[in-house]
C-alpha cells in the first residue's frame, strides 16, 4: 500500500455474489411495486376521508339550520 | 401255430429290403480320404483376431445415397464442432476454478455499502411497525366514528318521530 501497488481481495465465490444481488434487485423492484400499491390505497382514502369530511360539514350545516329554525319559534 | 400267431411279424429277408450293396473290401495300404479332412479345414478364428464391422447406425443408413464425400464432409465438420465445444467447456471449468480478485479499496466500498443498507432497513422495518401501529390506531378510530354516526342516525330518527308526531 504504501508504494502504490494495488491490493486485492480474493472472491471466492463472487458467482454466487452476484445471483444474490441480482435477486436482490428483484426484491426491490418488488418491494417498489408494493409500495406504489400502498400509496394509490392511501391516495385513495384520503379522498375518502374528503368526502367524509363534505358530508359531515354538510350534515353540520343542517343540523344547525333545524336548530335554528326549531328553538327560535314564532308566536302567532 | 397259436391262435393270435397271425399277429406276428414275419421277419423280412435280406433280399426283400431294399439295402444298398455291400462296398468292397479295401486293400491294405488303401485311404478313404478321410485322414486329410482335418488337415484341409482352417482353425475356427478366435474372437479377438475376428474383426467385426461396426453396426451401421439409422443416421448412416439415412445417408445412403449421398456422396460419399459429402458424407465425410460432414462428419469431419461434427468433430470439428465437437473439439470446439469441449474446448469451450473446458475453458470455462478453468474459468470457474480461476480464483477472483477485487480491489481492496472496492472491497472495503462494498463493506460499507452493505453495513448502510442494513441501517436502511432497519430504517425501514420500524417504518412498517409504526404505519401498523398508526393502521391499528386508524382502525380504532373508524371503529369509534362508525358508532357516533350509528348514534347521530338513532337520534336524528328519534327527532323525526318526535317532530312529526307532534304535526
Amino acid at each position: 500500500m504504501t508504494n502504490g501497488a494495488p491490493v486485492f481481495v480474493r472472491i471466492d465465490e463472487y458467482k454466487d455474489v452476484l445471483e444474490i444481488v441480482g435477486l436482490i434487485k428483484d426484491k426491490l423492484n418488488e418491494a417498489r411495486d408494493t409500495l406504489g400499491r400502498i400509496n394509490e390505497l392511501k391516495n385513495n382514502e384520503d379522498s375518502e376521508l374528503d368526502m367524509w369530511e363534505t358530508a359531515l360539514e354538510e350534515i353540520e350545516k343542517k343540523v344547525e339550520q333545524i336548530d335554528n329554525e326549531l328553538f327560535e319559534p314564532e308566536a302567532l | 401255430m397259436g391262435l393270435l400267431g397271425f399277429l406276428k411279424r414275419k421277419e423280412p429277408s435280406a433280399d426283400e429290403l431294399d439295402v444298398p450293396p455291400i462296398p468292397p473290401a479295401l486293400n491294405e495300404g488303401e485311404d478313404l480320404g478321410l485322414t486329410s479332412i482335418g488337415e484341409e479345414i482352417p482353425p475356427p478364428p478366435s474372437l479377438e483376431e475376428e474383426k467385426i464391422p461396426p453396426f451401421p447406425s439409422p443416421l448412416e443408413e439415412e445417408k445412403e445415397g449421398e456422396p460419399i464425400e459429402n458424407i465425410v464432409l460432414k462428419e469431419a465438420a461434427e468433430r470439428k464442432a465437437k473439439q470446439i465445444i469441449l474446448a469451450r467447456e473446458k475453458e470455462e471449468a478453468k474459468e470457474e476454478l480461476k480464483p477472483l480478485f477485487v480491489r481492496a479499496e472496492k472491497f472495503k466500498d462494498a463493506l460499507r455499502e452493505i453495513n448502510s443498507i442494513k441501517a436502511d432497513l432497519k430504517r425501514s422495518e420500524d417504518a412498517i411497525v409504526a404505519i401498523g401501529d398508526i393502521m391499528d390506531n386508524k382502525e380504532r378510530e373508524f371503529i369509534k366514528w362508525h358508532g357516533i354516526l350509528d348514534d347521530i342516525e338513532k337520534k336524528l330518527m328519534l327527532a323525526d318521530k318526535i317532530l312529526f308526531k307532534g304535526g
